[in-house]
């Protein structure tokens, strides 16, 4: 929130503006009415402002400037707000800062659109449990460390989780097999610096997820980047490339976030209306239950809104796993249904007692979470494996599970609607002890 | 002039200034709200005084012009609309030459996933073309509230532009136009990340245009991102975007732009009969985001979806002041936005009746110039 001070207005025009309480840039910009422009005064509008704590008197004050000067403020403050936070410049121009992280395999690379994900921008995975979505956002938190000549964008990660425990055992078995993969290329790289490297922050309800996303969040990005500025200038004034230098280099600025997963806390809170029975009975649960869908989509978008802004002041690249939900049979009828993605031609064969995956499944959190995110990855299987390790994550890997990895929509690739292994958007992995791995199709 | 200035200081004769002071009209802003005609009954004023009225309540040269219809129809005839890289697409608009029409807005609607961004990027790139071409000859601004413009993208959007420009330019011996760098330059873009950041685009967009006479086309994807869900007050929401797309829309006029607006879908909960089913033709309880304001200030909107399996894609016509209601096929490839590849396919078959040429006929698009045939008749 700007105040218009920084507007250099005439000051009987900052003062009645003041006293109408539109006194910073942005209640300027939202709260103008058209009605001032058209010398209408809208009886909404003062009833609004008088509830504010703005006396009648002040809002009759803002009445008495002509439409000119109401219209010269309202043209600074646009002024301001487009030299000091919109960045315009060529498509051309652009394409520099444009980067893209590696999902860590060459086949999933080529899958999602040749070189990975997008900076900038939020992908959703989403697939059913025990599919590696968790695997891949580890291989993530791995691959964002390299150097960007390697895929990488030499970076930090914070893993934000709504899920329980942090998979360490897993992680580190995966950072020993990392940095034995690296050895040759990157032989900073040891399994200390990729350690200090993951932040993890816990989000055990929807309160606390809302508080680190307005707060804690940006700070800490900010953190990294202020910090990787001091370095710089330290490496500057002492010149020499001994241990300092590597002591430095420890800490990267954050790349990437990864939310595993969005769905959590978004599901478990929708209450239906506040407890106790009222007389009303039925409306009153009915509007509470209505008013809690429409507040959580206003959540949605808020958190969207959030993670797009930081994504792309610092250039970063967002994940949000996200988890299935059941396509209702009055959904499935119509034509189609809103997104569902399409099981294989095997899937229907599938018959465990566990996952009825002849059943169609969507990603949740319906269209107004689609609508925000710009990129959907679906991980999909055909069978269980055969034995679960430890934390629940698959060790050994059944002959026959047939797992794929699906572009459902992306700005950047194309997406294979039809499933054809043959097209680009599309390929089966499997998941060994180094990560998740992609299957070359063998056509 | 301002509403409050007391009516007793225009310049009237003393017997007119009388007879309003006694009337109880105070301020100017008073006598304006009200027809003259009515006024002039309720006083008693004779027609000269009714008119010396009107001209110092509205001085002359306060903007108002009347043209004939020929006139406009002349006007119209000269301006350029944008090919949309597919003749299918192009001929739903109807027109001389098809393609999107200056001077207006029009609203391009669909799932996430529906190639809105895309069509976005490729008419970026077509505002470029000379208008021989199907283009407009000059540059375009992209205000991206989404962050689904990627420039590596249009990257590959304007190398195949540039390489069709380059075959055609080499057939009719002239010299090559438009190389792809100089196509990703005439594309002014800037991303906003809320509602205020977009209301000053918008103000600050009219000294854009008056700086830069050469932009024929404004793209704003998406226009519903910013305002959905996050207003709490619903009415406040709808004033801000219908005033909005008023500036939009006067721009598009005053400047002959081709003005594309994108608009997010969303669910249809307890939609009652009729209203809302003349958006779900498609009958998958979505329906365009932002409410009748918004879709009374568009000229023109599109449907884009698909209905998966195959590569086809497709575009309805829901709102036209010309053309019935239609719909297309179209392809999305890596060279960007075409009519459908295979002609074997259910080709440019048209759902529900329409104004087409070339219903029977796979491989006649319609309403295309010789021009645009040359031009886009190669499928890779």
């Amino acid at each position: 929130m700007t105040s218009i001070n920084v507007l250099g207005l005439p000051p009987s025009v900052r003062d009645a503006l003041i006293k109408a309480s539109l006194d910073t840039v942005e209640d300027l910009l939202l709260y103008t009415p058209p009605g001032l422009s058209n010398d209408v005064p809208s009886a909404r509008f003062k009833r609004q402002q008088v509830s504010k704590g703005v006396s009648s008197s002040g809002y009759d004050r803002l009445m008495n400037l002509t439409p000119s000067e109401i219209a010269f403020a309202y043209d600074q403050a646009a002024a301001y707000i487009f030299e000091t936070k919109i960045a315009y410049g060529s498509a051309h121009d652009l394409l520099q800062d444009e980067s893209w992280l590696s999902l860590g395999d060459p086949v999933l690379d080529a899958a999602v659109g040749g070189k990975g994900i997008m900076t900038r921008a939020i992908t959703e995975i989403a697939g059913e449990s025990a599919v590696g979505k968790t695997q891949l956002c580890l291989q993530l938190c791995l691959t964002v460390q390299l150097p960007e000549s390697m895929g990488g964008l030499d970076g930090s990660v914070v893993w934000m989780s709504t899920e329980g425990k942090f998979p360490y055992n897993r992680l580190e078995s995966m950072i020993t097999q990392f940095v034995a993969k690296h050895q040759e290329d990157v032989p900073d790289m040891d399994a200390d610096i990729i350690r200090e490297n993951i932040y993890y922050e816990s989000m055990a309800d929807q309160e606390t997820q809302l508080h680190i996303f307005n707060y804690q969040l940006p700070i800490l990005v900010h953190d990294t980047y202020l910090s990787q500025e001091d370095d710089d200038d330290k490496e500057e004034d002492h010149g020499d490339h001994t241990e300092e230098h590597s002591a430095s280099s420890r800490k990267k600025p954050i790349k990437l976030i990864i939310i595993d997963s969005i769905t959590n806390n978004f599901r478990s809170e929708l209450t239906v209306g506040s407890s106790g029975l009222d007389q009303a009975g039925n409306q009153g649960a009915k509007a509470g239950f209505r008013s809690s869908i429409l507040q959580r989509s206003a959540d949605i978008c808020e958190i969207g809104l959030r993670l797009r802004t930081l994504a792309d002041q610092y250039g970063l690249a967002v994940i949000c796993v996200n988890q299935v939900t059941d396509v209702i049979a009055a959904e499935s009828t119509s034509h189609p249904p809103p997104l569902p993605f399409r099981p294989l031609p095997q899937t229907r064969d599938f018959t465990s007692t566990l996952h009825d995956t002849g059943k169609l499944k969507k990603p949740a959190l319906g269209l107004v979470w689609e609508n925000t995110i710009n990129s959907r990855l679906v991980l999909q299987r055909t069978r269980l494996p055969d034995s679960y390790g430890t934390e629940g994550y698959a060790q050994t890997v059944s002959q026959e599970t047939h797992r794929t990895l699906s572009v459902v929509f992306s700005p950047w690739s194309g997406h294979n609607r039809s499933n054809d292994p043959s097209q680009p958007g599309h390929c089966r992995y499997k998941i060994d002890e180094t990560g998740v791995v992609g299957i070359p199709n063998t056509n | 002039m301002a509403s409050s200035r007391p009516a007793v200081t225009l310049r009237l004769t003393t017997l007119l200034r009388d007879k309003i002071i006694r009337s109880g009209y105070t301020t100017v802003g008073d006598l304006c709200a009200i027809p003259i005609a009515d006024f002039a009954k309720e006083l008693k004023l004779t027609p000269e005084q009714a008119r010396d009225l009107l001209d110092q309540l509205h001085p002359k040269g306060s903007g108002v012009k009347s043209f004939t219809a020929d006139q406009t129809w002349e006007q119209e005839k000269k301006l350029a609309p944008i090919t949309t890289s597919s003749p299918a697409i192009d001929s739903i608009f109807g027109g001389a030459h098809g393609g999107i029409p200056p001077g207006k807005i029009t609203e391009i609607c669909g799932l996430p996933g529906s190639g809105k961004t895309q069509l976005g990027i490729q008419l970026a790139i077509n505002a470029q073309i000379p208008r021989s071409m199907g283009g407009a000859g000059g540059s375009s601004i992209y205000i991206d509230t989404e962050g689904s413009f990627v420039a590596r993208r249009a990257s590959q959007l304007a190398s195949a532009c540039s390489a069709r420009l380059k075959e055609t330019s080499n057939a009719a011996g002239t010299k090559p136009v438009l190389a792809a760098d100089d196509l990703l330059r005439g594309i002014q873009y800037c991303r906003v990340h809320s509602p205020v950041e977009f209301i000053a685009m918008i103000r600050i967009l009219g000294s854009i245009l008056q700086e830069h006479p050469k932009v024929k086309l404004v793209v704003v994807d998406s226009i519903s991102f910013l305002f959905r869900s996050n207003f709490s007050d619903t009415r406040m929401r709808t004033k801000l975007v219908a005033s909005l797309g008023r500036q939009l829309a006067d721009l598009a006029r005053q400047h002959d732009l081709v003005v594309v607006v994108m608009n997010q879908m969303t669910t249809t909960i307890d939609a009652p009969t009729t209203g809302k089913r003349a958006f779900d033709p498609l009958d998958d309880n979505v329906h365009p985001a932002l409410g009748e304001t918004w879709g009374s200030i568009c000229t023109h909107r599109i449907r884009l979806y698909d209905r998966g399996g195959g590569q086809q894609r497709h575009a309805r016509m829901f709102k036209s002041p010309t053309m019935q209601e239609q719909t297309v096929a179209f392809h999305i490839g890596p060279d960007g936005i075409s009519d459908v590849v295979d002609p074997t396919e259910s080709g440019n078959k048209v759902e529900g009746g329409g104004i087409r040429a070339g219903e029977d006929d796979d491989m006649d698009f319609g309403n295309t110039s010789t021009q645009s045939m040359l031009f886009w008749d190669d499928f890779s």
